[in-house]
């Protein structure tokens, strides 16, 4: 360890710590760039499992004790609807945070976080690890560069049968996680469009809540000339493409691929693409990037402010959301299902 | 409202849509149950009290169905788990105070493609060539061998191929037609004893009511007789792609001699215990004398048909489900036509590159 290793705490160990932020602050641990972790979660069980897997880790038996002991960064893995409060007493505490995504729920939350950052002149990031990919930043690079000419569509197939393994029955409200499908996996699309094509024009929603929180869900992002479309799902297995077309050619991303993508212009044929990136788990070694960047407030950090659109694009679709057509229905189911969706906060 | 049903095995194709009709129908307050708790997320379109319990755990399975007056067993699972996941959920449906379970067993209790005049009196074996069929048959006695000292009522459904909206002999078709590997074994003139997954959830409402049903299993089907290809032709069509252009596919080998072996229950330390060197050569050895010659040419490799789809696709018994009709007051609520529309709508919403 080298004498200026930063200490880290962890609020929440539930699945994207154990499987993602454990690794990666192993990594850093091994070379000298972390010290100690210390680590809370509710379920002392989840925060012992998470420590295991850290060669130097404690355990907070509070988040009030978490808060108390020295870190240079915390890390909010928590449940999003802790998020705000959580992040709030960190930066009030003087530490930095790194904030998993969705960063709040809702855009009066995040603003109230973005707030006390400003207020404790301490660092917030939001945790959208697509963001650290070589593919995400050269597709970046090469639409912003214009190689792809005008944008004339854009396409976001993105889901499958749900599978990332939850605490719990109540990671599926909207007291909880905020939302469906469009706040969790939604959130890091709509991340990388904006980012990647600026801020939509207008847009529409549609999704299958029926009283709880939706599994598939159609968004359409109004651009001058085009229109994105977003086709999100934990139902059923989706294509996981991201298709950006243009006047002289066209990329494709296949979704969570940090390093690949397909390139296609005019003229010059298709190519695929393979970013440059360091050998080793690229999914583990960006999570570690992540981290060092909201140490450093590296370049690549991505701040509160910088999503916070997305999040009021989120609020957005949900205050304008239209029940998603379900072809299967029986014309009484249909009826009830309308009334349902209603009720759909 | 007509009491509080437990859904055991939720997250599956049958539970889910049974989860959807029964909470769009609005006569009974549902009550999902599922392993793990990620399988919630397509219940949780619906405000609902979901349960996490594994089905082989009494314990955790009698808090879930704690305050329900009926259980639908719709778990699904390998022949071990289908087995396993029958005690508990008895004995856990007994100690919760529930009147009765309906089980979903399966027509493949009579093979996957049964004899003419094949009924519910017909003989079931268990030492079919399907493990699952065995499986099935197993279920169903552990659980009339339970019912006959507790007090769960008990009514075991036998439907055939559940086909509609996410069902695997639908989006498992089109994903096999789009990756090139799709074929029907005889062009699927075979009769597909099929039942659409809204008339098999109308049949479990049934068997939740009906005084007839306890200590009775029943065969459920649409009320039409239709083909493989009567079936799979509309979601080809969907695709572009016409059954026509299908291979004929070869036949699957019997299993080698180390997994027959296996099968046979005392040989099976005897098989774990031989040197791996000798089992590779055994398996190698099988292999060759079983390959027959070589195909000729270099062309596309013909898919192999699985012994199951073999079977299917050449059935020539339409199995009846008069038993349910009488008994049950069963009869199909949407017709082959409607069943086939709706799914081609599913095969849109779900995102397959559907032709207008």
């Amino acid at each position: 360890m080298t004498a200026n290793a930063a200490n880290i705490a962890i609020a929440g160990c539930g699945a994207v710590s154990t499987l993602y932020y454990a690794p990666a602050l192993a990594l850093l641990q091994q070379q000298g760039r972390i010290g100690g972790v210390r680590a809370f979660d509710p379920d002392m069980d989840r925060a012992r499992a998470f420590a295991g897997l850290l060669q130097e880790a404690r355990i907070s038996p509070s988040f009030a004790d978490l808060l108390a002991a020295p870190a240079d960064l915390m890390i909010v893995a928590s449940p999003p609807m802790v998020h705000a409060d959580q992040a709030i007493a960190a930066l009030n505490a003087g530490r930095h945070v790194l904030c998993e995504k969705p960063l709040a729920v809702g855009s009066a939350q995040a603003q109230q976080m973005i707030d006390a950052a400003a207020r404790s002149n301490r660092r917030l990031l939001a945790g959208h690890i697509r963001r650290q990919f070589p593919a995400t930043n050269a597709i970046a690079d090469i639409i912003q560069s214009g190689l792809l000419g005008d944008i004339s569509a854009v396409s976001c197939f993105e889901g499958g049968p749900f599978a990332w393994p939850v605490s719990g029955p109540g990671y599926f409200t909207k007291a909880a996680s905020g939302g469906g499908v469009l706040q969790d996996i939604g959130t890091h699309c709509l991340d990388l469009l904006t980012w990647w094509l600026g801020q939509p024009a207008g847009l529409s929603y549609e999704d299958d809540a029926l009283g709880g929180v939706e599994a598939n869900c159609l968004v359409r992002l109004d651009y001058p000339g085009f229109e994105a479309r977003i086709r999100l799902s934990r139902d059923w297995a989706q294509p996981n493409v991201y298709r950006i077309a243009g006047a002289k050619g066209w990329l494709e991303w296949p979704v969570n691929d940090p390093v690949n993508f397909t390139l296609y212009l005019s003229g010059s044929g298709i190519a695929h693409v393979r970013t440059e990136a360091p050998a080793g788990d690229e999914f583990h070694l960006a999570f570690a990037r992540q981290i060092e960047a909201a140490l450093d407030g590296g370049a690549n950090a991505v701040s509160a402010s910088a999503v916070l659109p997305v999040i009021a694009m989120i609020d957005a679709c949900y205050a304008a959301r239209t029940p998603m057509h379900l072809p299967w229905l029986a014309p009484d189911e249909a009826a009830r299902a309308r009334t349902l969706a209603g009720t759909a906060s | 409202m007509m009491g509080r049903i437990a859904i055991l095995g939720a997250g599956g194709f049958i539970g889910n849509r049974a989860v959807e009709m029964l909470a769009l129908g609005g006569q009974y307050d549902v009550r999902p149950v599922v392993r793990k708790a990620q399988s919630l997320a397509l219940a949780s379109r619906f405000a609902l009290d979901g349960r996490v319990a594994d089905g082989c755990d009494q314990i955790a399975l009698e808090a879930a169905f704690t305050g329900c007056s009926g259980v639908i067993h719709a778990m699904a699972g390998d022949p071990a788990t289908i087995i396993g996941a029958i005690e508990p959920a008895y004995r856990a449906a007994e100690a919760a105070g529930v009147k009765r379970l309906v089980y979903l067993s399966s027509a493949s209790v009579h093979g996957q493609s049964p004899a003419a005049g094949t009924d519910e009196l017909s003989v079931l074996s268990d030492r079919q060539n399907i493990a699952y069929n065995n499986a099935k048959v197993r279920a169903e006695r552990r659980l009339l061998e339970l019912r006959q000292e507790g007090k769960v009522e008990v009514a075991i459904l036998r439907p055939g191929i559940v086909h509609g909206p996410r069902s695997s002999w639908i989006g498992g078709f089109a994903d096999e037609l789009l990756a090139g590997e799709a074929y029907l074994v005889d062009g699927g003139r075979g009769i597909c004893n099929g039942i659409y997954v809204d008339n098999l959830v109308h049949a479990i409402t049934l068997a939740l009511k009906s005084d007839a049903a306890d200590g009775e299993a029943y065969l459920l089907g649409d009320a039409e007789t239709y083909s493989w290809a009567d079936l799979l032709a509309p979601v080809a069509g969907a695709l572009g792609r016409s059954l026509d252009d299908l291979p004929e596919p070869g036949m699957e080998r019997r299993h080698g001699l180390v997994s027959r072996l296996q099968g046979v229950r005392p040989l099976r330390r005897v098989v774990r215990s031989l040197p791996r060197p000798l089992k590779a050569a055994l398996r190698a050895g099988y292999r060759e004398l079983m390959a027959g010659p070589a195909q000729a040419g270099s062309g596309p490799r013909r898919p192999v048909a699985s012994l199951e789809r073999s079977l299917l696709h050449r059935c020539a018994w339409k199995l009846p489900h008069d038993k349910a009709a009488s008994e049950l007051g069963y009869a199909p609520i949407v017709d082959f036509a409607e069943a086939q529309r709706r799914t081609l709508g599913w095969l849109g919403f779900a995102g397959y590159p559907v032709v207008s």
